[in-house]
């Protein structure tokens, strides 16, 4: 697998797509704290050096979904993992080294973001305002988060050998999971009660508090609670806001999703007949 | 003999199309097998199931004396390469870096040969040119030169010549005889362009609907295909005698017919059968080639 790995490497160092992504990356980790510090100046916000610096979180899948699509697609589209096979690589052995490949690419992204804005966002605004141990916790949540996305479309991106349709998969889903994120916040987001407004007697506007019926009690606020936790979108909002409810959990579900993802696509592209 | 792949009843199914069916080959030890059949007879098939990109349905295979079920059977394709229908090149790189990439991905410790590969395939002046800018014809000789890397000594090569012009269908034979010469690389060359399949190859097989109908060695399809005269006689015992008489080679087809391999006068051996009193039917010059034989081939077995 090291000889493997090795030739994956040599390809990333010279993919154009790779390098795009970690500029572009880098640009956006050094613009955020310059744009939070001047709105702080010139609006009066009261933004702190934590508000953007998970903000990669959000968009990552993107950007490893359009990676991992192209990267691991054009050895379809291109023939290449033939050579592989032909000269005796074990599929096992094709997939794993494409699995790190892909991960070790988004790693580098995530870390291309985080980086520059850590050097450039703390002289701005000053330290963290949170405590150390929730900011290592988040950071190793958005990097496990990057990782089984990664193994998310690695698993695509090895099983389906066409290029365009690996790529529209991937991009959707990386899309699909943010969405379904943001509809499982809102529903977690609903509050308890809401006021209801009518006219009395006299006319005059009766304010009156109501339980609301789209707050999620018991069982069905736990089971959407779990998918959101479970959602690698889910988890990109709540690192990105660092509001998650169950820290501890989202690096477990991540880890989970990566075994899971990566044994089912091994196991698939190992039975796979090659063209 | 020596063979470099054996492939026993080998039989691939797709869904309720059988590309294979129990098909059987022997490709001797620095032959050039040509491989021959029309599209869809399941020469591609075949080199997938060899390849190992593809598992067969039933039936298997020995490279290199390894079963297909061996556990060291990646040992034996260590040993290969292969070109399989387009060549298999990372369109955006250079052929250098195409290159280091199979040594890369077998572990070679150096980039020893690589330009030694590169001028024998000609690609050695494509500087950073890349692949995707090349033509067809330094597509294909890219692909060998990848398939080449770590000297490998047996090579299948999937139409190797389709869709080149004919400066690069000679370039392409000139390599190929090349390194079946001077490197004893042993080849299996699939292709349906007979006429150019004949100038190159040490042995045949043809397959058809998934079957091969005849293995033959080049030597005894010359001699099946030799251009000679079909002669047609009341008495073929009678022709033989004034035949061994003028000591002319022939070989006698039926009882009433033989083929002479030689030029004869007619007159005298007329003369020389009418004294046997035996009468001369009909003449007819025969010259057949690869194509017809394939075609009598195919098309016998079709009228079956």
């Amino acid at each position: 697998m090291t000889k493997l790995l090795s030739a994956n490497f040599l390809r990333l160092k010279k993919n154009k797509v790779f390098w795009g992504g970690l500029i572009l990356m880098a640009a956006w980790g050094i613009f955020m704290p310059v744009k939070l510090h001047t709105d702080n100046l010139e609006m009066n916000y009261a933004d702190r050096v934590e508000d953007g610096f998970f903000a990669c979180a959000m968009f990552i899948g993107i950007f490893i979904a359009v990676f991992c699509s192209l990267f691991l697609g054009t050895e379809y589209n291109d023939g290449t993992m033939r050579n592989k096979i032909i000269v005796g690589g074990k599929r096992s052995a094709i997939y794993l080294a494409n699995a790190v490949v892909c991960c070790a690419a988004g790693l580098a992204m995530c870390a291309a973001y985080l980086l520059p804005y850590l050097c450039v966002g703390m002289p701005l605004m000053g330290a963290f305002c949170v405590p150390g141990e929730m900011v290592l916790l988040t950071t190793l949540t958005v990097l496990l988060l990057t990782a089984a996305l990664s193994s998310v479309f690695t698993c695509i991106a090895m099983v389906c050998q066409n290029k365009a349709a690996t790529a529209v998969i991937c991009i959707l889903l990386a899309f699909g999971s943010l969405m379904l994120g943001m509809v499982l916040n809102q529903m977690l987001e609903a509050p308890p009660t809401h006021m209801l407004y009518s006219l009395d007697e006299n006319g005059e506007i009766a304010p009156s508090e109501e339980p609301n019926p789209k707050y999620l009690e018991g069982t069905k606020r736990e089971i959407v609670q779990t998918l959101y936790d479970i959602n690698p979108g889910g988890q990109a909002i709540q690192c990105a806001g660092m509001t998650a409810v169950n820290p501890l959990r989202l690096p477990l579900y991540s880890l989970g999703i990566i075994l899971l993802a990566t044994g089912a696509g091994c196991a698939l592209f190992r039975k796979r007949d090659l063209k | 003999m020596e063979y470099v792949l054996q492939t026993n009843s080998l039989t691939k199914k797709y869904k309720h199309f059988k590309a294979l069916s129990e098909l059987s080959m022997n490709v001797p030890k620095g032959a050039i097998y040509g491989f021959v059949g029309k599209n869809g007879a399941g020469k591609t098939t075949l080199i997938r199931l060899v390849c190992g990109l593809q598992s067969p349905t039933s039936g298997g295979y020995t490279l290199y004396g390894r079963k297909d079920t061996d556990r060291d059977i990646p040992k034996s394709r260590r040993r290969m390469g292969a070109v399989v229908e387009t060549p298999s090149i990372y369109l955006d790189m250079t052929a250098q870096d195409n290159l280091k990439q199979q040594y890369r991905i077998l572990g070679l410790p150096s980039y020893d040969g690589m330009e030694d590969i590169l001028k024998l395939v000609g690609l050695a002046d494509t500087g950073k040119k890349i692949a995707r800018h090349f033509s067809l014809g330094m597509r294909q000789r890219l692909g060998i030169a990848i398939a080449l890397v770590g000297s490998p000594d047996f090579l299948m090569l999937d139409e190797p010549v389709n869709g080149l012009d004919p400066q690069g269908i000679i370039e392409m034979r000139e390599l190929i005889l090349k390194l079946n010469r001077e490197q004893q690389i042993t080849f299996l060359i699939s292709s349906h362009i007979l006429d150019e399949l004949s100038r190159l190859a040490t042995h045949y097989g043809f397959i058809d609907r998934g079957q091969m109908v005849r293995e033959i060695s080049a030597a005894d399809l010359e001699s099946a295909c030799r251009k000679c005269i079909r002669l047609e006689v009341t008495d073929a015992g009678a022709l033989a005698r004034v035949l061994d008489g003028m000591e002319v080679e022939y070989r006698i087809v039926s009882d009433r017919e033989a083929d002479v391999y030689a030029k004869v006068n007619v007159s005298r051996l007329t003369l020389a059968l009418a004294e046997e009193n035996c009468e001369v039917i009909s003449m007819q010059e025969r010259d057949e080639s690869l194509e017809s034989y394939y075609i009598s081939l195919i098309g016998g077995q079709k009228n079956d």
